[in-house]
């Protein structure tokens, strides 16, 4: 999709202790359900000994007549994504005492996480939030449903946007 | 087949012009531009008079930013209190600008200063681009970036705004004073503006380039609603059977040229779109420069 997609590692590649290997991947938005997600997978992690990894996926923008306009959109698409990785990396950080791996790619949403998938053999699991609302689970998980489900090279594991801090902490 | 443009006052070939509104929709499709920096002179080409061609192309970008702005709009990267504020400014100027154009309308002139404005503008941007493109080719990311804010005479303007969207604290002139050239160049010229409006919002005023387009297209739609309007009940310009028959053609052309565009890279479309603007810059001008035919046009008497 684009020239940018070569993951971007940070501190990944520092293990701070004997690991299974397992590594959780999570995708990141500002969504509530992420949320759930992102707890399910730090505490499966931390019971396993595993790893949590996080991708954002940048839209790629629009063409843009001016090719400065177009390149200070990406400019700023690309900070934006850093920071809000940043974030969440250090919560984290915070309830697993180890930083993720952290990736960046920029394309379609679906097509980048499953390459990621296919690309990153360290990758043991994707863990996707599902909204609770009324207009479906999102479109990610929809898609990874309906048509990818059986193709994929890990399996899925759904969590429900409706559960509580709570309820996760008991299942994991 | 002939039509007969009751406005215009042209007979024109049915499929010729919905052969424009097509190529111009896929135009827009490919380059993800309105169009009316393309349409309004080739519709002057045709034949159709420039106040006409200005006119009726504006009523075509109301349609085409609708339609461009939703999406923007449903990623929440409209900042609607900045584009009211732009709007404020583009009301102020397209009402201005169409009442220049009937003043110049009243003593004659007003086919002359449209074309002489499209050759100016289409020349700087076509060159700018072209610029651009070379500049690129020449050398891969020589510069490094700037810093976003720079504290420069334009923070000394009073009237401070916050504008929350946009993470800007900043006089309420600016985006007014860009809202107004904007709509002054819609008005005079049928076009949206976003060429100039989107530059002027990310570097006058340092909006982020995030809400910029959908604020740009959010201006847009009000200002070219409010230059037909006034158009057409002031000057009389807006050709209905033409506006229809480019519609038509737009909203095919449209979908082809999306489809199209998502097969070319950026640079390519670039350079394309700078060639054309320029070749149609440069035949604005040999037609302004070359004496006509007909030296004198004959007008019925007491007109």
């Amino acid at each position: 999709m684009s020239d940018r997609t070569d993951p971007t590692q940070k501190n990944g590649d520092a293990p701070t202790r004997q690991l299974t290997g397992r590594t959780f991947l999570c995708v990141v938005d500002e969504t509530e359900e992420f949320a759930a997600a992102l707890q399910f997978a730090c505490q499966r992690a931390k019971n396993s000994g595993g790893r949590v990894a996080l991708l954002y996926v940048i839209q790629p923008a629009e063409f843009q007549h001016w090719m400065a306009v177009g390149e200070r959109m990406r400019e700023e698409a690309r900070e934006e994504a850093e920071e809000m990785l940043n974030v969440v990396a250090s919560v984290v950080q915070k309830r697993l005492g180890q930083m993720p791996a952290l990736y960046i790619r920029e394309g379609a949403l679906r097509d980048e996480v499953i390459s990621l998938i296919e690309e990153e053999e360290s990758i043991s699991l994707l863990v996707l939030g599902a909204a609770s609302g009324t207009d479906g689970p999102g479109p990610l998980v929809s898609y990874l449903v309906e048509k990818m489900a059986g193709k994929l090279r890990v399996p899925v594991t759904i969590v429900p946007g409706s559960l509580t801090e709570e309820d996760i902490a008991l299942i994991t | 087949m002939d039509i007969y443009l009751p406005i215009a006052e042209i007979s024109v070939n049915v499929f010729l012009l919905l052969g424009i509104g097509g190529g111009i929709g896929a135009l827009s499709g490919i380059f993800g531009v309105g169009g009316g920096f393309l349409m309004t002179p080739l519709l002057i080409f045709i034949g159709i008079p420039p106040g006409v061609a200005v006119a009726t192309g504006a009523n075509q970008i109301v349609a085409a930013s609708i339609s461009g702005v939703l999406a923007h709009w449903r990623r929440g990267n409209v900042d609607v209190k900045i584009g009211v504020v732009l709007l404020i400014g583009g009301l102020a100027g397209s009402t201005a600008g169409v009442g220049l154009f009937s003043f110049l309308k009243s003593v004659g002139q007003v086919d002359l200063v449209v074309n002489l404005c499209y050759v100016v503008f289409l020349g700087i941007i076509g060159s700018l681009m072209l610029l651009e493109s070379i500049k690129a080719m020449m050398a891969q990311k020589a510069q490094k970036r700037k810093k976003s804010h720079v504290h420069n005479w334009t923070h000394g303007l009073p009237f401070k705004m916050k504008f929350r969207r946009s993470r800007l604290y900043i006089s309420a002139l600016l985006p007014l004073a860009v809202g107004f050239f904007v709509g002054l160049l819609s008005a005079v010229m049928g076009v949206g503006g976003g060429f100039v409006m989107v530059p002027a919002m990310i570097y006058l005023l340092g909006m982020p380039t995030v809400v910029v387009v959908g604020t740009s297209l959010f201006q847009i739609i009000f200002v070219t609603a409010n230059v037909t309007l006034l158009q057409a009940v002031s000057n009389q310009t807006v050709d209905v059977v033409l506006a229809m028959l480019l519609i038509v053609g737009g909203v095919i052309g449209a979908q082809l040229g999306a489809q199209i565009g998502a097969k070319l890279k950026g640079e390519q479309l670039r350079g394309l779109l700078a060639m054309m603007v320029i070749s149609v810059a440069i035949k604005l001008l040999i037609d302004l420069a070359t004496q006509p035919a007909d030296l004198y046009s004959v007008l019925p008497a007491g007109g």
